[in-house]
């Protein structure tokens, strides 16, 4: 039976192999120790790829807190509108409406001391 | 035992044991994966946390599927984005980069061996290597994958192929399998 190549064998290992070919493989590999050992050294070398391991303190992330803000922002508008009334209402309470007694002041009229005009109609005619 | 749906919703409702659940599930993971995508471990972390804010803040539409893919979208996104800014203030030759503080990733691997991994996954092209990073960091599967970066399932399947191959051939004659 022939081997199969690298590449089968990597694409095995990645599961990238259709389910016929892959049963074909799996059992040869079973059957055949050299194959059987490649295989194993692929397997290896895949998963060196995924290894790597950083030494990270992981941070801790603060719960952003935005359902709390908005209502704390909800709350101090309600606040600022009954402090606004309080004192609106109250400072009706205290000052008094003025009264203010209009007396009509009716305009006297003065005789005219001075005629506006002076000249005569035939005068002005005249000019 | 809660899913990870029930929490995101119980979070966004002002319960901070789901929202510490939730981070605690995800929290290394996509830091792996985003600090191996940007290169720097400050970025990862504030990706991270980006995510999570984006997740409690953010109108999800369905509730449904998988919610590691899901997060796993939000934190890769935000990853090809601070790769791209990182990579233009680099290219634009800005030399102060103390203010974005990125700690690059060599500061945290602790073994040559690893080190040398890394390098040899950052040679791969974008594609490649995102397609490895969410497969081996991520956890992912290839339908996940597909999702998670928009591409067809054989595209997907067929980077992962050549960036394991390329990897490999690499850390061979390198000496370190
Ligand atoms: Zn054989």
């Amino acid at each position: 039976m022939e081997h199969p190549t690298e590449d089968k064998l990597l694409g095995l290992e990645l599961e990238l192999l259709d389910a016929e070919e892959k049963q074909r493989i799996r059992e040869h590999i079973r059957e055949c120790k050299k194959c059987e050992m490649r295989f194993s050294k692929v397997v290896a070398d895949t998963q060196i790829l995924g290894s790597i391991d950083p030494e990270i303190v992981l941070p801790i992330y603060d719960y952003p807190d935005i359902d709390k803000h908005s209502f704390r922002a909800i709350l101090r508008f309600a606040a600022v509108l009954l402090i606004g009334f309080i004192i609106g209402y109250g400072t009706s309470l205290f000052s008094r409406p003025v009264c203010n007694n209009v007396v009509p002041q009716y305009l006297k009229t003065k005789p005219v001391e001075q005629p506006m005009f002076q000249f005569t109609s035939t005068e002005v005619v005249d000019l | 035992m809660t899913s990870d749906w029930e929490n995101l919703t119980r979070a966004k409702h002002g319960d901070e044991t789901a929202w510490k659940d939730l981070s605690c599930s995800h929290q290394k993971r996509l830091i792996k994966m985003a600090m191996l995508i940007t290169g720097s471990v400050a970025a990862a972390k504030d990706i991270v946390q980006e995510t999570f804010l984006y997740l409690v803040k953010s109108t999800t539409r369905h509730q449904s599927g998988s919610f590691k893919a899901y997060i796993t979208t939000i934190a890769y996104h935000l990853a090809l984005k601070e790769k791209k800014r990182l990579h233009s203030v680099t290219e634009l030759g800005e030399t102060d980069l103390s203010e974005q503080s990125p700690q690059p990733l060599e500061t945290v691997l602790l073994t040559e061996r690893d080190l040398h991994i890394a390098k040899t996954i950052n040679s791969l092209s974008d594609d490649h290597r995102n397609v490895l990073i969410l497969r081996f960091y991520g956890d992912h599967s290839y339908e996940d994958i597909a999702e998670i970066t928009k591409q067809p399932i054989g595209t997907v399947k067929s980077r992962i192929f050549y960036a394991v191959k390329k990897c490999r051939e690499v850390l061979k004659q390198k000496g370190i399998i």
